[in-house]
């Protein structure tokens, strides 16, 4: 079931699994968040459709180098925290740069460290809601396989909001209005098969 | 101020015609900005507030940050053409006050712990006054904090009772707020009805004080049904766009 939700709204009375969105107050369960609620038989969540981006280990992001510290880099990573990326050599990489990266650890203080950078140029960079990033891979990344196949474009895609694209300029422009599709159309079903018409038709024209 | 011989309450009603446990009307839009991360927009009568909240972001400057939980600031202003007489800008005793109390009330509710080392950031615009200001930022702020998809306990609602021509009143306006006895703003969670903000100006008897309590804590829930229904509004809604594009790099650019 699905239903909008405000924070302090009572999701249960039963004391079921909490997810992210929701706390637990003398064995019921209430929301945090202003979302969607999910809720099974055993299970309640609330997922939000707007909020910054908290850095989880193990998630890939695009970030911008903002600083330079002897054999390390600090970087932007369109959150409350910043990463920390140390450099095999100093020149490996520099200020203004894009990189896409791995989070390997978040410490209890939010000291984000990352690792396995690659820069990232020649192409677009867009910013989308972090919350929005799971719908635009899709199941099994079958929304990314799409726009990429489609388009023929390179498409990074980091989980904090960031996505950028590689490829002919037409191509990206018909990628970013399928992102504004999902975006709009991100709690309707089948979307994955309209956003695919959708750009069949637009690639041929 | 000494009255100059308004009569407040006149045959069982007020100045403006309204009942004694009477709003008056209230109209919020959640989401309003582009570019902060929560807005609100709130008309409370002739009272009319702005609020942009910001983050969790970076905590600067960085001696205020705390390793246990996030920051919030609150910042209460007027608008210099809020009021009759011009304002003069900038912050004073008053707004000071007001900013402080409110961030204290706010951060009963929002989880904090959540975001350590962080700053939220909470800034409410009065862009016109007319009694009530304290109430209706506070009222727009937690708001605007749900918008922006802070986690929070529960919501703020905000409304003040008092006494006027000697009748205990709900959500008084700029005369009896003026020429009036006594003015009780306050702000609970509305679920668990815990009082967050609490203030008194004037005097009131035990059973007056009581009476406005309970009229106040009536106003308040009222209240948030009005927020409740500005925010699940806000996702009825056509969501904006993604964001505009932020840079486009070229190999040439970056320096190998």
């Amino acid at each position: 079931m699905r239903e909008i939700v405000i924070p302090g709204e009572k999701l249960s009375d039963k004391n079921l699994k909490t997810g992210y969105g929701a706390y637990v107050k003398q064995g019921k369960i209430y929301a945090s968040m202003h979302g969607v609620a999910i809720k099974t038989n055993d299970y309640v969540k609330v997922v939000p459709l707007r909020g910054k981006y908290m850095p989880r280990e193990g998630d890939q992001v695009i970030g911008i180098i903002e600083g330079m510290r002897f054999k390390a880099a600090f970087v932007e990573l369109n959150s409350a925290y910043n990463g920390y990326l140390s450099l095999e050599r100093e020149d490996e990489c520099h200020v203004g740069e894009l990189i896409i990266a791995r989070v390997i650890e978040v410490s209890n203080v939010k000291n984000v460290t990352l690792e396995g950078a690659r820069p990232l140029y020649d192409g677009k960079l867009l910013e989308v809601q972090p919350v929005k990033i799971p719908r635009i891979i899709g199941k099994n990344g079958s929304m990314m396989k799409i726009l990429r196949d489609t388009t023929k474009t390179t498409i990074f895609v980091g989980r904090n909001g960031r996505i950028f694209i590689k490829g002919e300029r037409k191509q990206i422009l018909n990628v970013e209005k399928a992102l504004d599709m999902i975006d709009e159309q991100a709690h309707t079903h089948g979307l994955t098969a309209r956003v695919k018409q959708f750009l069949e038709q637009e690639v041929k024209a | 101020m000494k009255n100059p011989g308004i009569e407040l309450f006149k045959d069982g009603k007020r100045l403006d015609g309204r009942k004694v446990d009477e709003l008056r009307p209230i109209k919020i839009e959640a989401g309003v900005l582009e570019r902060a991360d929560g807005s609100a927009y709130l008309e409370w009568g002739a009272n009319k507030v702005l609020v942009a909240v910001y983050g969790p972001k970076e905590c600067l400057p960085r001696h205020l940050s705390d390793p246990y939980k996030a920051v919030l600031t609150y910042r209460y202003n007027m608008a210099p053409f809020s009021v009759d007489d011009r304002k003069r800008p900038g912050p004073d005793r008053r707004s000071t006050e007001i900013s402080k109390i409110s961030a204290e009330a706010l951060e009963k509710v929002v989880l904090l712990e959540q975001f350590p080392n962080s700053m939220i950031k909470v800034f409410c615009e009065v862009l016109q006054a007319d009694a009530g200001t304290r109430c209706a930022s506070l009222t727009a702020a937690s708001v605007a904090l749900a918008d922006a998809g802070i986690p929070m306990r529960d919501l703020v609602a905000s409304c003040a009772a008092g006494k006027a021509g000697g009748e205990v009143i709900l959500d008084l306006g700029k005369k009896e707020d003026n020429f009036g006895e006594a003015d009780v703003p306050i702000a609970i969670t509305p679920h668990d009805e815990e009082i967050v903000l609490f203030q008194m100006d004037g005097a009131l008897s035990k059973e007056e004080f009581q009476k406005a309590v309970s009229l106040a804590k009536q106003g308040c829930k009222t209240i948030h049904e009005i927020q409740k229904a500005a925010l699940k509004k806000r996702f009825e809604q056509v969501k904006p766009p993604i964001k505009a594009v932020k840079t486009e790099i070229k190999k040439s650019e970056v320096s190998k």
